[in-house]
């Protein structure tokens, strides 16, 4: 028996019919129609034991797609603080905020 | 089955293709992790033989609102979303990530369209007041007013 290494993430209605299903790359979380037989060059990483959605910096550098929110997270949480930072520098010379 | 508390959001626009301007953005808060889990996609106008492709994808800024929708909460006992804004129109557009795509789609403007997701595949916006997801609309020769509705937990 063979075992289906893609797992099915996610599935598609077209009028309340299921037409299709979605895969996941377990690098930047893209979703893509199943499509078997499409030709399509797709990629598999054997560290996350998943399959990848093709994009050069998917098959290039294994980081798993909950390493890339964290990260992003991260800068978010940085951009969020030097703002702050900047209406209180602005603030305390008396510069109206909008 | 998506756990956590459930909110559903839902606009419309018009589907006039742009890189820059969504017809729908979401933008996460720093104390949560929204993960979108399923939505609906279809036309109200009057029916016509058009082809439309739309995308989802992230963003790294809040931008400004000038309309925004107030997301419903699943279960009544939960309480509002956490989220920073569910828009439908923007004044300072969001900055759009390059090659983010989360999920892209074609339809036609007579079929509608749902996509559900399977369990621990959601697709997930960090938990940052910047980091958000958007709806552009990608192709479509003869834009027309769509309506969307998405589902996220919290």
């Amino acid at each position: 028996m063979t075992k289906r290494l893609e797992r099915i993430a996610g599935g598609i209605m077209v009028d309340g019919q299921q037409v299709g299903e979605t895969l996941q790359c377990v690098h930047c979380g893209m979703h893509w129609d199943r499509v078997p037989g499409s030709g399509r060059q797709r990629g598999f990483c054997l560290k996350c034991n998943g399959v990848l959605c093709g994009k050069r910096e998917c098959l290039i550098e294994c980081k798993p797609i909950e390493k890339r929110l964290d990260e992003e997270a991260a800068l978010g949480v940085e951009v969020e603080r030097r703002r702050q930072e900047l209406i209180e520098r602005e603030a305390a010379k008396g510069i109206p905020l909008l | 089955m998506a756990t956590g508390k459930r909110y559903n959001g839902f606009t419309n626009n018009t589907n006039t293709v742009s890189a820059t301007v969504p017809l729908i953005g979401i933008t996460s808060a720093t104390t949560i992790r929204p993960k979108i889990y399923e939505w609906n996609s279809g036309s109200d106008a009057a029916p016509a033989d058009v082809s439309a492709k739309f995308s989802w994808q992230r963003s790294s800024t809040a931008g400004t609102t000038s309309a925004t929708v107030t997301p419903n909460p699943l279960d009544p006992a939960d309480p509002p979303s956490l989220l920073t804004h569910f828009a439908k129109t923007y004044s300072a557009q969001p900055t759009i990530t390059a090659n983010s795509d989360q999920y892209q789609w074609t339809q036609n403007q007579r079929a509608n369209f749902r996509w559900i997701a399977a369990p621990d595949s959601e697709i997930v916006i960090t938990n940052s007041a910047t980091s958000g997801l958007q709806l552009v609309s990608v192709v479509c020769a003869t834009p027309a007013n769509y309506a969307w509705s998405v589902l996220w937990t919290e």
